[in-house]
């Protein structure tokens, strides 16, 4: 069965994919860890830039997006609400 | 139908009851405010739910401690200085409160019951108004006139409805339970297991102070048990 993944959780497994790589990664390979085709991405890192989450960087002609203090916490913050939403029997 | 008027409850446990209603009130508080900002990084309608019902719950509770504690407190100024005739006043505010309470509490456990069908039951909160206020008219319909706003004719009801809601709110948690196998999972069936039973207790108040007593104790015991997964989920 494929489950599709809610919206939280891809903002979730995008920010987990760049804590992983020490907070900071190449937007190739977040394609990648994530799991998300590129217009998908495009999307949900606007969301993330947009709140502060994350910050863009360019070098050469590679982009690379790293985890804002504020990023982390949203992190840590949807971790314990996610934990918190299966305690009761509803996944996030 | 046999209409108690007056749940048996030992002199000793006044107040206790009260510190035990606002405190689950403020339990309540907690897990509604945390809900809702799962809510609005989802935006799912099952945490919407979760959000609402335990707020409509926590101001149940709430309005229920300050009912009792202003009759408590009408009562014990009555014991020493006043006429019988304060009662009226006394029980106007009762009626209103808990009658408001077993609405708020109702409403809270079914919009909590939502959030726990499964995705593919095509139940909208509007079938759910519907059953409930079907339910009010056949409950309303066996009533005697005389008997209509007094908060004593629909305890038994109020009771019986949550058990059977709690009931499968619980039944939900315990197979959620079964498949996840953590502490989280197991503190939240303790939480409504606690409700659950403080319900059944309370059905029979009318007949034993002890099953008020008891009651109050698991409904406590139920709200903790919900605070320490709260608890153990932020650290």
């Amino acid at each position: 069965m494929i489950l599709r993944r809610s919206k939280a959780q891809i903002l979730l497994d995008i920010l987990a994919s760049i804590q992983k790589e020490n907070g900071k990664i190449k937007k190739t390979h977040l394609m990648y860890h994530a799991n998300l085709t590129h217009e998908r991405l495009k999307k949900y890192l606007e969301i993330l830039l947009l709140n502060n989450s994350l910050k863009e960087s360019k070098t050469g002609n590679e982009t690379f997006y790293s985890i804002t203090k504020k990023g982390y916490d949203f992190l840590a913050e949807i971790r314990r609400l996610k934990k918190m939403s299966e305690a009761f029997g509803i996944p996030m | 139908m046999i209409i108690m008027h007056i749940l048996l409850i030992p002199l000793w446990f006044y107040g206790f009851d009260t510190v035990m209603y606002f405190i689950s009130s403020i339990v309540g508080f907690f897990i509604s405010s945390n809900s809702y900002k799962l809510y609005s990084i989802t935006r799912k309608k099952s945490h919407l739910y979760l959000y609402l019902g335990f707020m409509l719950l926590s101001l149940g509770l709430f309005l229920s401690g300050f009912v009792s504690t202003y009759s408590y407190v009408m009562y014990k100024s009555c014991v020493r200085n006043c006429s019988l005739s304060l009662f009226d006043t006394v029980f106007g505010i009762e009626d209103f409160g808990l009658l408001l309470y077993f609405g708020l509490s109702i409403l809270g456990y079914s919009i909590l019951a939502l959030a726990h069908l499964p995705k593919k039951t095509k139940i909208s909160s509007l079938v759910l108004l519907s059953i409930l206020a079907f339910s009010g008219i056949l409950i309303f319909a066996s009533v005697p006139i005389s008997e209509l706003l007094m908060w004593y004719t629909y305890h038994q009801y109020f009771n019986l409805l949550s058990i059977l809601i709690v009931g499968y709110i619980l039944f939900k948690v315990l197979v959620n339970f079964s498949e996840s196998r953590n502490l989280y999972s197991f503190l939240v069936v303790l939480g409504f297991s606690g409700i659950f039973v403080f319900h059944i207790l309370h059905f029979f108040s009318f007949f034993n102070p002890w099953a008020y007593v008891s009651a109050h104790l698991f409904l406590i015991v139920g709200y903790l048990s919900l605070l320490a997964m709260l608890i153990k989920v932020r650290h």
